[in-house]
């Protein structure tokens, strides 16, 4: 592996790189106030534009505070020098569960560079940055600029594994075949096999089990809070306040949030949205889940039987899901989903020596695509489709 | 002063790619170590062993392992390799 230079010297290098001194770097380096917004919009609307389908204005104040408590959850950092705002990197604090005492970390996002700065290094040096500041730095996924950065400067590498259930082979082989009338021809042999795999792994041990959406989680008379971690399993706390803000107030997506109940009690939730991907191809992809711990069975086994059916009546071709933690991997593998093994996402963290974290043996991660800061564009009723596809800006890859 | 070949096994360092897959005609598209995380390796690289400095506008510019051997050659930190 390359040699990396520390936080001292790498400074420097950088400081030089930009023509600063060492001093002016790391003062530049601040939280953006409400009047670095404009500044802050400018950089991603120029460096990110043509990816940018939503109102980014509205984004970013959701996402970030700007200074301002009442706002965002998180922190967005700029290097500001006398040309302007430089480069950018946001922060979201989130509370972990699982690991002894109070146990906090940084999830580090939406990290840019001004593009006639890039062969400075002031990305890995932002990273670097916040490493100092923060006793435990995380960062979900990575892209072409910072696949490397990813790899090499975080201690702690783990993975997510992306799982898929099939419900309708027509998309599939139309790319697979190369035909579309090929496909036609086939698919339905191909959604026999399909229904026939499903059958066989079909959901069981629901009785006495429902479940139903919810647009606000205060309809549940509970704080999801209390439903901790099992022994030796550690994630984000995943708070009432944080789902009504991240999946019910997201100006990006607009999220569905099932509930599954034992009578009365609520006993798990999972956030699912659908996703059209530039192909035309439509699944429902799964992007969080939490259940009382000692119902995680059978809730989150109510809870994916109610995806497939929705996904089966919104004419999804699959079911997806991307997640870390292995109890609920085991049931989706037994519920017949399928791994994706080239599409795992990195979740990587670093701490300092004395964090929490680090007195875990080996811990059991719960980490889901929410914990992420992707969103992928609103998907209209599949009536609309035709329109949507005509007018959507950036669609997702299909993967 | 530095010869070419030691130039190309600071590359291979920097960028974690095979000595024997740089030439001087093989681009940074060619590469997946040239990157930023490459940038900080190569000047970290340049400033310990050759005193050079190297800024993000120089980096930039270089499309391919022979603008690397040019900047080099023009500081009078590559070694001549006629005999």
């Amino acid at each position: 592996m390359r040699r990396i230079p520390d936080f001292t010297r790498t400074t420097a290098l950088v400081a030089r790189a930009l023509g600063l001194t060492p001093a002016q770097l790391i003062s530049g380096f601040r939280p953006a106030g409400p009047a670095d917004l404009d500044g802050v919009l400018a950089l991603r609307q120029q460096e990110q534009g043509k990816q940018i389908w939503w109102d980014d204005a509205a984004f970013l104040q959701w996402r970030y505070h700007f200074g301002d408590p009442a706002q965002g959850r998180g922190e967005f950092w700029v290097v500001a020098t006398s040309e302007g705002i430089l480069a950018g990197v946001g922060t979201e604090e989130v509370e972990l569960g699982g690991a002894p005492g109070e146990c906090r970390g940084q999830f580090l996002m939406d990290i840019l560079v001004r593009s006639d700065l890039r062969g400075s290094a002031l990305g890995p040096w932002m990273n670097m940055a916040l490493q100092e500041r923060y006793a435990c730095v995380m960062v979900f996924g990575s892209n072409r600029n910072s696949s490397s950065m990813v790899a090499q400067q975080f201690a702690q590498q783990r993975h997510l594994q992306t799982y898929s259930l099939h419900l309708r082979c027509k998309d599939l082989l139309d790319r697979r075949l190369g035909s579309r009338a090929l496909a036609s021809l086939c698919a339905p042999v191909g959604d026999l096999a399909l229904w026939g795999w499903r059958l066989a792994h079909r959901p069981r041990g629901l009785h006495g089990l429902r479940v139903s959406t919810v647009t606000h989680l205060d309809e549940l008379g509970q704080d999801f809070a209390g439903w901790s971690p099992v022994e030796n399993e550690v994630g984000r706390v995943r708070s009432r306040t944080f789902l009504e803000w991240r999946a019910l107030s997201n100006p990006r997506s607009r999220l569905t949030v099932s509930v599954a109940w034992r009578g009365n009690r609520p006993i798990g939730y999972l956030v699912s949205q659908p996703v059209l991907a530039r192909s035309g191809s439509h699944w429902l992809q799964l992007l969080d889940w939490n259940t009382a711990p000692d119902e995680h069975d059978g809730a989150y086994t109510a809870l994916l039987a109610d995806a497939l059916r929705r996904a089966m009546a919104a004419n999804c071709n699959a079911v997806r899901t991307s997640v870390l933690h292995a109890r609920s991997e085991r049931l989706l593998q037994k519920l017949g989903f399928v791994l994706r093994p080239n599409d795992s996402i990195p979740f990587v963290y670093s701490c300092k020596p004395t964090h929490p974290l680090l007195a875990l043996q080996s811990p059991q991660w719960h980490v889901t695509y929410l914990d992420g800061d992707v969103d992928q564009p609103c998907v209209p009723p599949v009536r609309t489709l035709r329109t949507a596809r005509a007018s959507a800006g950036s669609l997702p890859e299909e993967a | 002063m530095i010869s070419e070949s030691e130039v190309l096994e600071l590359l291979a360092s920097a960028f974690e790619e095979p000595v024997n897959e740089l030439r001087a005609d093989v681009t940074k598209d060619a590469i997946p170590g040239w990157d930023s995380m490459g940038a900080l390796a190569l000047m970290a690289a340049f400033d310990e062993k050759l005193g050079l400095e190297l800024t993000a506008a120089e980096f930039r510019n270089m499309q391919k392992v022979g603008d690397i051997l040019d900047f080099l050659q023009q500081r009078g930190a590559l070694a001549s390799s006629a005999g």
